[in-house]
């Protein structure tokens, strides 16, 4: 090593401490969102350092270009320029490019031009920002590159919600069946729309969809009937602000036009509201009441909007007489039919109602929404669908569970093959069966194991999108927060994810909206202004538990009663009767804000409904501890759908069992002397150590002929639950192996006893048992005798 | 409307071709029996990576003892709620296009079925009746 290429190293290792600092001091400012003049001087002080440095050791090219950004950084320093967030931004990214350029040069490899391409890029951005009416341009640059950045990383989601926005209007289109609940449904799909679009950065698109929410909400609460007419505005408008959202996306919103755009809709949708009399709407009610209850009779489904004329009469009858039967004997057909006319009637004069309406609507002048069509501008863009499309691919779930289903079924067709050679092998004894087996049972396992992968991801893919949606909402809110979590690699299957993200996003939501408090309240009520908020990830007994806590205000119980009772969630007697924690959980009713006023954050109540939907779509469950001014914790327990599982074969009788292993604390032989009897006699104790441990027969609770009645022939499984312990007897343990857990309720239901089921090497069902459901059902049992 | 026809309980019944998926054959099928569930519940099978219930129908409408032979078949139906559920026969006879225009609703009295469980009648010949099941309500998990 000569002497220059050891001070090298040295300055090296200055110059990467150099970065560090700088870096610090950087990301510090992004945090405050300012700059102090205290740490402008720290900042240039290094880069003066790294110029100086890097001279002497003869990396000239960083020099030369360390230099000039010391100028800059020196204006800012002399006050020349105020250091905004969008400088912060670029001198970040600057020495991003810096650290890349010292070992390029470092390690000899730099690209002349390339050099210099980046030297020009750095003195034209130096020029934008010291020249004013530049720097707005570059301003708006540095964000689109913010944003493109946010597009490439959430626009698979944010199309997949924009299409669920329209494929339900267009769905509609065809059925024509506007009730309620799908109202209510496409109102929910809009209010996350334009959630997630504001966290992306966007400002006009969700300011449009706020506007659509507003009326579609007067027609969700039936203030505004939903025809037809509207359900096409609605569909115009969405086109509309699909062009909004790429023009966002590219930059080239064109603030007066969207202005225009704004009343436009506001103007289109006013004309069609005008038009819409009462009573046709008290008849629209009707119409969907009856077909709701028809729904069930194919027959039936002719009534209702449908001006299919009703021929087969009989046939009708018969369609309706299912629900009659109960109460009726004989005189069915009578009142079948009686029914029926009346029904028919009603919807008959109903019909022709509508038909003397829709002229009406047809005449008045209604304003079409003009979508743009400057498609020659539209080509040299980037669409929002285009830059969707990268590294990845967005695959059906029912696909990779095919597929692992396919792989399930070689697996027991390997094991069938094994079990055959295995006997051929000892007529023959032939080793390279043998090996050729256990190759082919190698690679299938790497194929099952990698098919498993694909559906399971850690919890960090959640979390990464949380902190700067976080940083973004406590921004608006002029609130602090800390964010932690926790259990980053707790592996959660990717169909929860997708599931998990809204209602996490909506807790997170309202947590810092109505949860945490400004910072002045905070210290006012003795709290650092700075407010906590934490998620952890933990898997426990065969569930997911992820919890929310916050260090807030806590849930204002007696609002949420009173809205309650005034939105007619609760009556006054229930309200009377509800735990604190019941009433926490009323916040997750529909239509239940106790925000005073409608934002673009969160207050229409909508969101923790969604919350709820999702969890329990998901098969989960939530609970909420609130405690005033110490914040609160939602928690939610996820079951592992897909989850691979560690279990222990039990034998009880003929039958094996799968014990899941992460419940078991340990197992044993007892002794007689450690068994004690409390009671009657097959009431046993088990006496370990320092602990008494009630001993549940297995073989008792799902009746089985065991092998063992006696206790000291068979095996105990000590398991623990939340600080419970219980031993459970069985006969034998056998092997120990992963499993794949198939749920029992897709095809069926809950089974006491039985949490899931898998299938076996040979084809069959193994049973997973529910530990905590069988120890609360002889709670139960023991209660009651 | 095509038919799947079948035997239990010395009876003929069916139930529409589009809602079943697949027919095993009960011989050759692995059953894992289930506990504490209500005796018409065969167990539960492995249908393609599935957890599909079998229910025996024979059990199910009266029969306490039924014989298992080779033409025993389980019918993997389809329900509404998109559940896969398999019903155990004694055999399968035919499948039929019928006129559903002759198809009957069934009598309140007289019949060993809940005639909420029957969709229809239909005659069939002469002086053959079969009896058009409503898997869905039969098959309702929450009543099984």
């Amino acid at each position: 090593m000569d002497d220059l290429e050891e001070i090298q190293s040295y300055f090296l290792e200055e110059a990467s401490e150099l970065f560090e600092s700088s870096h610090k001091i950087l990301l510090e400012a992004e945090q405050n969102g300012e700059l102090i003049s205290e740490n402008i001087d720290a900042l240039f002080r290094n880069v003066h350092t790294l110029k100086g440095g890097s001279g002497s050791v003869e990396l000239n090219y960083f020099a030369k270009y360390v230099h000039y950004l010391e100028d800059f950084i020196d204006n800012i320093r002399q006050g020349k320029l105020t250091p905004t967030m969008g400088i912060v931004d670029f001198l970040l990214e600057e020495l991003d490019i810096l650290q890349e350029m010292i070992d390029e040069e470092a390690t000899s490899s730099i690209d002349k031009d390339d050099f210099e391409t980046k030297l020009n890029k750095l003195l034209e951005d130096i020029e934008s920002y010291n020249n004013p009416s530049i720097q707005e341009d570059s301003k708006e640059e540095n964000k689109q590159i913010i944003m493109e950045e946010k597009l490439t990383k959430y626009s698979g989601d944010f199309i997949d919600m924009y299409n669920s926005v329209v494929d339900a209007l267009h769905s509609v289109e065809a059925s024509q069946d506007f009730n309620n609940e799908f109202v209510g449904r496409l109102f929910r799909h809009l209010h996350t729309l334009k959630g997630s679009s504001s966290f992306m950065g966007l400002e006009a698109f969700p300011k449009y969809l706020h506007n659509i929410e507003n009326i579609l909400d007067q027609a969700r609460n039936g203030l505004v009937c939903y025809t037809d007419e509207f359900n096409h505005a609605l569909l115009d408008a969405m086109q509309v602000s699909e062009e909004i959202a790429n023009d966002e996306f590219n930059n080239s919103l064109d603030t007066e036009e969207f202005k225009i755009q704004l009343t436009d809709v506001e103007e289109l949708f006013n004309s069609i509201i005008e038009e819409c009399p009462k009573e046709y709407r008290e008849h629209e009610d009707f119409i969907e009441s009856t077909t709701k209850t028809a729904k069930d009779d194919d027959g039936f489904e002719i009534f209702g909007l449908d001006e299919k004329p009703v021929k087969d009469i009989g046939f009708e009858i018969f369609g309706l007489d299912d629900e009659q039967k109960e109460d009726v004997g004989f005189e069915i057909f009578d009142t079948a039919v009686k029914e029926k006319e009346d029904v028919g009637f009603e919807i008959f004069g109903l019909d022709d109602e509508v038909k003397t309406i829709e002229p009406k609507i047809e005449k008045a002048q209604i304003k079409k929404l003009e979508p743009k069509k400057e498609i020659t501008k539209k080509l040299n863009k980037k669409t929002i669908k285009k830059s969707a499309a990268s590294n990845s691919i967005r695959v059906g779930l029912d696909k990779i569970d095919f597929l692992m289903n396919r792989v399930g079924d070689l697996v027991i067709t390997k094991s069938m093959l094994y079990k055959f050679l295995e006997d051929l092998s000892e007529k023959y004894n032939d080793p390279a069966i043998v090996d050729k087996l256990s190759r082919l049972d190698r690679e299938i396992r790497e194929l099952q194991e990698a098919v498993m992968s694909v559906r399971m991801i850690p919890m960090e893919s959640v979390y990464s999108k949380l902190p700067k949606t976080i940083r973004d909402l406590a921004k608006k809110l002029d609130k602090k927060v800390d964010f932690v979590h926790h259990g980053d690699t707790v592996e959660i299957d990717k169909m929860m994810v997708e599931g998990l993200t809204d209602p996490l996003v909506h807790i997170i939501r309202n947590s810092l909206d109505h949860g945490i408090e400004k910072p002045n309240e905070r210290s006012k009520n003795g709290k650092s202004e700075t407010g906590l908020l934490t998620i952890t990830a933990a898997q426990e007994s065969g569930h997911i538990i992820i919890s929310i806590e916050d260090d807030g205000a806590g849930i204002n119980l007696e609002r949420v009663t009173q809205k309650a009772l005034e939105n007619g969630v609760i009556t006054e007697k229930e309200a009377e009767h509800m735990s604190d924690e019941d009433k926490a959980m009323l916040i997750f009713s529909a239509g239940l804000s106790t925000a005073d006023a409608v934002s673009d954050v969160s207050g229409r109540g909508v969101g923790m409904d969604v919350v709820m939907n999702n969890i329990t779509s998901l098969g989960g469950n939530i609970s909420i501890e609130t405690k005033p001014n110490k914040g609160s914790k939602f928690t939610i327990l996820l079951p592992l759908t897909l989850a691979i599982l560690d279990g222990l074969n039990v034998k009880i009788g003929k039958q094996e069992l799968i014990m899941p292993l992460n419940m078991i604390v340990e197992s044993l032989q007892p002794t007689a002397g450690m068994i004690k009897k409390v009671g009657s006699d097959d009431k046993d104790i088990l006496m370990l150590r320092n602990e008494f441990i009630p001993i549940i027969r297995l073989y008792d609770f799902f009746q089985i002929t065991p092998e063992f009645t006696d206790i000291t022939k068979g095996m105990l499984i000590i398991t623990k639950i939340t600080n419970v312990k219980v031993a459970i007897f069985v006969d034998s343990f056998l092997n120990q192996e992963q499993i794949v857990v198939k749920s029992l309720e897709k095809n069926y239901k809950r089974i006491k006893g039985i949490g899931a089921a898998t299938i076996r090497g040979d084809g069959g069902i193994g049973l997973i048992l529910d530990v905590m459901s069988i120890i609360e059902e002889e709670k139960v049992k023991s209660w009651n005798s | 409307m095509e038919l799947l026809v079948f035997n239990f309980l010395d009876g003929i019944y069916a139930v529409e071709l589009k809602k079943i998926k697949v027919i095993l054959v009960y011989s050759q099928t692995n059953i894992t029996p289930l506990y504490n569930e209500s005796p018409w519940i065969s167990g539960l099978i492995n249908l393609r990576g599935d957890v599909a219930p079998i229910v025996d129908l024979r059990i199910r409408f009266g029969d306490k003892e039924p014989t298992f032979t080779e033409d025993t078949v389980i019918i993997i139906v389809k329900t509404n709620d998109g559940k896969l559920i398999g019903m155990v026969v004694d055999c399968i006879e035919a499948i039929k296009d019928i006129d559903i225009t002759y198809i009957t609703p069934p009598p309140d009295l007289g019949i060993g079925i809940n005639p909420d469980y029957i969709t229809g009648l239909y005659k069939n010949g002469i002086n053959e009746m079969i009896t058009l099941l409503d898997v869905d309500k039969i098959l309702n998990v929450e009543e099984l």
